[in-house]
Order: C-alpha cells, then sequence, then structure tokens
C-alpha cells in the first residue's frame, strides 16, 4: 500500500498573519476605489436623465449649445427633443423615444446599483477578515511576548 | 487562454448579444449609429446587426479554439 503523505501547513507566524492583513487592506482599498467609479456612473447617468427632461422642457426650436469634447462647445437648435440617440453598447447607438431613453438609462443605473451593492458586501466580508487576522495577531504577539 | 482574458471574451460575447437583442427590437423608424469617436455615423439597422454578428461569430470562434 502506497505511504500516504501528510502535508505540513507552513506554521502561523506574526509575518504571514501580516502580510495576509496586508492582502486584505489592499483589497478594500481597490474596492473603495471601484465603488467610486461606480457612483461616478450613477451620477452621470442621472445627470443624463435630468439633461434629457430639461431638454424636452425646452422644446424644438430652442438654441442650446452641444459639447464636443475638451470643454469646446457647438451651437445647435433643438430640431427633436423627444428623439434621443442612445449608447445601446458593443460600439452602437440608436434612436429612442424619450421614454424609452429614460426608461433604458433607469435600467443602466439598477444595474450599477446592484454592483455597488456586491461591491459593498465584499468590503463587509474583507473587514471581517482583517478583524479575524488582528484579533489572531494579538493573540499570537501576547503568546510570543510571554 | 489566461482565465482573465477568457471571462473579458465572454463579457463581451454577452454585451454583443444584448445590444443585438436591442437592436432586433427596435421598430423599424429609429435610426441606428455606428460611433466613432466623439460623433456617430448614421448606418442601417441591417448593416449594425451584421456587423455585430460577425464580431460575435469571431469571438465564439476564439474562445471556441482555446478550449
Amino acid at each position: 500500500m502506497a505511504k500516504k503523505e501528510v502535508k505540513k501547513e507552513a506554521p502561523v507566524t506574526l509575518e504571514s498573519l501580516n502580510k495576509e492583513l496586508r492582502g486584505y487592506i489592499a483589497q478594500i482599498e481597490a474596492l473603495r476605489a471601484e465603488i467610486a467609479v461606480v457612483d461616478e456612473g450613477i451620477a452621470n447617468l442621472r445627470a443624463v436623465i435630468k439633461t434629457i427632461n430639461n431638454l424636452k422642457d425646452l422644446g424644438k426650436g430652442k438654441e442650446i449649445l452641444i459639447p464636443i469634447g475638451a470643454g469646446a462647445q457647438i451651437e445647435a437648435k433643438l430640431e427633436n427633443p423627444d428623439t434621443i440617440v442612445v449608447d445601446i453598447g458593443s460600439g452602437i447607438s440608436a434612436e429612442l423615444k424619450h421614454e424609452e431613453a429614460l426608461a433604458h438609462i433607469a435600467k443602466q443605473i439598477a444595474e450599477l446599483q446592484v454592483l455597488r451593492r456586491t461591491l459593498e458586501e465584499a468590503i463587509v466580508e474583507a473587514y471581517q477578515k482583517t478583524e479575524e487576522l488582528l484579533a489572531k495577531t494579538k493573540e499570537l504577539g501576547e503568546k510570543e511576548g510571554k | 487562454m489566461d482565465e482573465e482574458l477568457k471571462e473579458t471574451i465572454e463579457l463581451e460575447i454577452e454585451m454583443l448579444k444584448d445590444t443585438l437583442d436591442t437592436l432586433k427590437d427596435l421598430p423599424e423608424d429609429r435610426k441606428v449609429y455606428i460611433n466613432n469617436g466623439f460623433i456617430c455615423v448614421e448606418t442601417p439597422k441591417e448593416e449594425a446587426i451584421q456587423i455585430l454578428e460577425e464580431e460575435l461569430k469571431e469571438l465564439e470562434k476564439v474562445l471556441r479554439e482555446s478550449q
């Protein structure tokens, strides 16, 4: 019969605990940064909803300035504020009616909010791990100090 | 193929499928555009669908060959 090989686990040291702790702290920071990006995306989409509604209120024929990037703008006249061209992904944009465009954007906001909740849950989990590791570190530090 | 690249391709395939569904459901009177930097170029809906379907086939082939 073949001998069963018993794999020895590496001993837990203050150094290994600290290394693991630093990993979780970095993970929390990365998740926070990702949440900030998601929040910015949600804020942008809310601004778009406001703009679409404002344009509709302004009505046909109103003269407006349209941003063309790098802070430059071009004069234009509102022709059809009830039709919005929306990015539908994969480099394609399509004409949507006012209500359809609002629904499309609301769906995008809802998707980002789901992503945000998932990221928040991951942060909570990482926090719990850091607390466990801190407790272990403290315990080991006291043992080694004796 | 490394896992990260595989996941990126799978995600891209999902996005292409979503866009195709949205395009196919779009009423006939709606204009379709291809994004080109800061501007959009009007394109017949059928042409846009064809471009996306070809892109989808390419990505599915890459994924199949990697497995």
